[in-house]
């Protein structure tokens, strides 16, 4: 077996508007523990109000994993910042997102343009969770 | 009847994932409807089993996974040395959907199963025990 099917990788990175965490390999059961060790790191470590969560690397995620988002997004908008999924183009990890319905929680975009489109690029220091999400459904309907 | 393979492992964290393995392998070799949400249901239904075994404290706990192919489609059989799914939690999960687990942490596999799977039946063994058989269709040739 090789290793690199067991991984879970997650990067933070800064940009002007908001930050950018990156996922990679499996969320899942199997990954649960440095998952869990690496999601709470970066609630700790995060500094932009705006948290755009890139699940395009992941190859598997599993409803442990989603648990595991779930509890990241509970966590971030607890200290008054908010969050976005990016999925670019991987269509199995979004199907798993939208069949959990976390499109009713939170936008669901295909790339941060997507998103930064959705409001004046000032607003993202004081926009809400709620009026982020409530732009998104807007414009997706 | 196409063909049966039946798999028992030690319920731990690698029988996860050789079960995961060759949920990929079935769904490919016998061209179920949609491969990766078929091995996402078997890879929640084999997660299940070890959390019984372990829950039941049994250390050297097995489970196993069957699968049987007809020219229709693929039926998969999970089964475990603890004690399977509670009777009560069967009753609970037919008054329950995914959008009423959205904020929560657990209680998505089994949803995710039945929201997968063409058809999911739990048939009781001897000792009371439930064992959790689901099919899914194979595209047609």
């Amino acid at each position: 077996m090789k290793q690199h099917r067991l991984s879970f990788e997650l990067e933070m990175v800064v940009e002007r508007a908001y930050e950018c965490i990156k996922l990679t390999g499996r969320l899942a059961y199997d990954t649960q523990l440095a998952a869990e060790q690496k999601l709470a790191t970066a609630v700790a470590a995060v500094k932009r109000r705006l948290v755009v969560v890139d699940v395009s690397g992941l190859r598997f995620l599993d409803s442990t994993g989603l648990a595991l988002l779930v509890r990241f997004f509970k966590q971030i908008v607890s200290e008054s910042r908010v969050m976005a999924i990016v999925v670019r183009d991987n269509a199995a990890i979004e199907k798993i997102l939208l069949m959990a319905k976390l499109d009713r929680l939170l936008p669901i975009v295909g790339d941060e343009q997507q998103l930064l489109s959705l409001a004046p690029p000032s607003s993202f220091d004081h926009i809400s969770q709620e009026a982020l999400y409530s732009a998104w459904r807007q414009r997706s309907s | 009847m196409v063909c049966e393979w039946i798999v028992r492992c030690r319920a731990d964290e690698e029988a996860v994932l050789v079960c995961h393995l060759l949920a990929e392998q079935a769904a490919s070799l016998f061209a179920v409807r949609d491969a990766e949400l078929f091995v996402l249901a078997v890879h929640e239904a084999v997660v299940n089993a070890v959390k019984a075994v372990q829950r039941a404290g049994m250390e050297a706990g097995t489970i196993s996974l069957s699968f049987f192919v007809t020219s229709a489609d693929v039926a998969v059989a999970v089964e475990d040395e603890g004690g399977g799914v509670p009777a009560e939690v069967i009753e609970q999960l037919d008054q329950m959907t995914l959008s009423d687990v959205l904020l929560a942490e657990s209680g998505r596999g089994l949803l995710f199963i039945r929201e997968i799977m063409d058809d999911v039946m739990w048939v009781e063994q001897k000792g009371g025990r439930r064992m959790l058989v689901m099919k899914m269709s194979r595209n047609a040739t």
